[in-house]
């Protein structure tokens, strides 16, 4: 072994660090460009006006009760709190059917009542048309309180704020609509996305169309012109030649 | 506090720049804003509808399940609207919004407590065809792709929570890392940190897709 064996081993020890650390950028060039390839998911289309119902009937409780709803918001908590009111109802609405009651009229006879003292004698209300009603039965109390609990409020209690109607265009339009809001939001990011966009040329036709048909194309044109992306051109233009298509159209 | 050590000294300079430089421009919604702060219901819709995909699509790489992203998605909102108050226009009305659902995600997996059983049926409904449309039209790519897709999907659910919303704000929504640092409320080498060290468990969770052997093999 010569007197460089070492350096020599410094220097492929160096190499292979090296070599390692490019295959790592490389790999996680590749573990990005997969997440960035991974299918944009949609949400329901009803999903704002889900959004608003909720909030809506958050508006429609007592101010005062709200905190504790907020806190009680998620289903799995409300259903458990939901148990625990039933169990102590139906425990208390036992308990009430089972104590003697303060005073109660006696049916039978006082010989017989004491020939029988075990036997709990049951109470009937007195003086009312259907006198023989066994009195128990309306010891159980009735629920008012749960009312406040409840999930639907009833519509009288719902305030007057209108929920926008759906809109009619077909599902197509709605997402370009939601693509232009997001090309005006965040123009970077939506320029990101845009780079990995199979059919981009026709995707950004459809848009330009889309944003004509609603007469902002122009506007949404100068809105993303400022943006230092290389797709922005090509945008920009299609943007400008469907607005002119439609006013010529016009 | 070695954790946060390791965090500090971050290999951040491994990490190229940001995809989306942080935008000075005023926030576009900032009117919407106002007029919901000040009471108007319609206004707080508008921006629901604006705001609701974005928030929709982390909320399901966070989750990985459709009705769970859209029953958070409905909590978030519902959050933003009860804390709305507490939105001082400091920052983008958007940022405030994504810091709201990255709460909403995170207070949900807490909850549910169960994310292998999430994985699990995430990956059997992505089988049959039940999660979403997948874009590749020649059909041996399209099972390679879909194959790709789904363990990438796991990959990243199968990530701490807080490695993934770094990794997602970053690598999939193409937030800045000031914006990041803002929403997840950690600084910025901290954020650089997370994507750095969720991208490398990405990168040993796909090395069948990389084209790697099993970890510890040698080249």
């Amino acid at each position: 072994m010569s007197a460089r064996d070492p350096d020599r081993r410094d220097t492929e020890a160096l190499r292979w660090q090296a070599d390692a650390g490019s295959q790592e950028a490389r790999e996680i060039e590749i573990v990005v460009s997969m997440l960035r390839s991974l299918p944009e998911p949609e949400p329901g289309t009803d999903l704002t006006a889900r959004v608003m119902q909720k909030v809506l009937e958050f508006e429609s409780r007592p101010k005062l009760l709200r905190p504790a709803f907020g806190r009680f918001s998620d289903s799995r908590t409300a259903a458990v709190l939901a148990a625990g009111i039933a169990c102590a109802a139906v425990g208390i609405g036992l308990q009430l059917m089972q104590a003697p009651a303060t005073a109660p009229v006696i049916v039978a006879n006082s010989a017989s009542a004491s020939a029988a003292p075990a036997v709990r004698p049951r109470r009937v209300v007195p003086n009312f048309p259907s006198a023989n009603r066994v009195a128990f039965a309306s010891a159980i109390p009735v629920p008012r309180s749960a009312s406040l609990f409840s999930g639907s409020p009833s519509e009288a209690a719902m305030p007057a704020f209108p929920i926008a109607e759906q809109p009619t265009a077909n599902i197509l339009d709605r997402r370009l609509d939601a693509q232009l809001n997001e090309l005006q939001l965040d123009p970077q990011a939506f320029f990101h996305r845009l780079e990995r966009v199979q059919e981009r040329d026709r995707f950004v036709q459809r848009l330009a169309e889309r944003a004509a048909r609603r007469g902002d194309a122009a506007q949404v044109a100068l809105n993303v012109r400022a943006i230092s992306h290389p797709l922005v051109r090509p945008m920009v233009d299609q943007l400008l030649h469907a607005s002119l298509m439609r006013h010529v159209s016009e | 506090m070695q954790s946060l050590v390791a965090e500090a000294v971050a290999p951040a300079a491994a990490l190229p720049d940001s995809p989306a430089s942080v935008i000075s421009a005023p926030d576009p919604d900032a009117d919407l804003v106002a007029q919901w702060q000040a009471g108007d219901i319609r206004a707080f819709e508008c921006l629901v509808q604006r705001h609701e995909r974005r928030v929709f699509r982390l909320l399901y790489r966070m989750l990985g399940s459709r009705e769970e992203a859209e029953d958070a998605t409905q909590e978030a909102f519902l959050s933003l609207h009860r804390h709305g108050h507490r939105f001082r226009r400091e920052a983008r009305f958007s940022t405030f919004l994504y810091r709201v659902a990255a709460n909403a995600a995170l207070n949900r997996r807490r909850s549910l407590g169960r994310s292998r059983a999430r994985v699990e049926e995430f990956g059997r409904r992505h089988l049959v065809g039940d999660e979403g449309p997948m874009p590749v039209r020649d059909p041996e790519a399209a099972a390679q792709g879909a194959q790709a897709q789904i363990a990438v999907q796991q990959a990243l659910l199968e990530l701490p929570p807080d490695l993934r919303m770094a990794v997602v704000l970053f690598d999939i929504e193409g937030r800045a890392y000031k914006e990041i640092a803002d929403v997840l409320g950690v600084p910025e080498g901290t954020v650089k940190s997370r994507i750095h060290r969720g991208r490398s468990a990405l990168r040993e969770s796909l090395r069948e897709f990389l084209g790697r052997g099993e970890p510890g093999e040698k080249p």
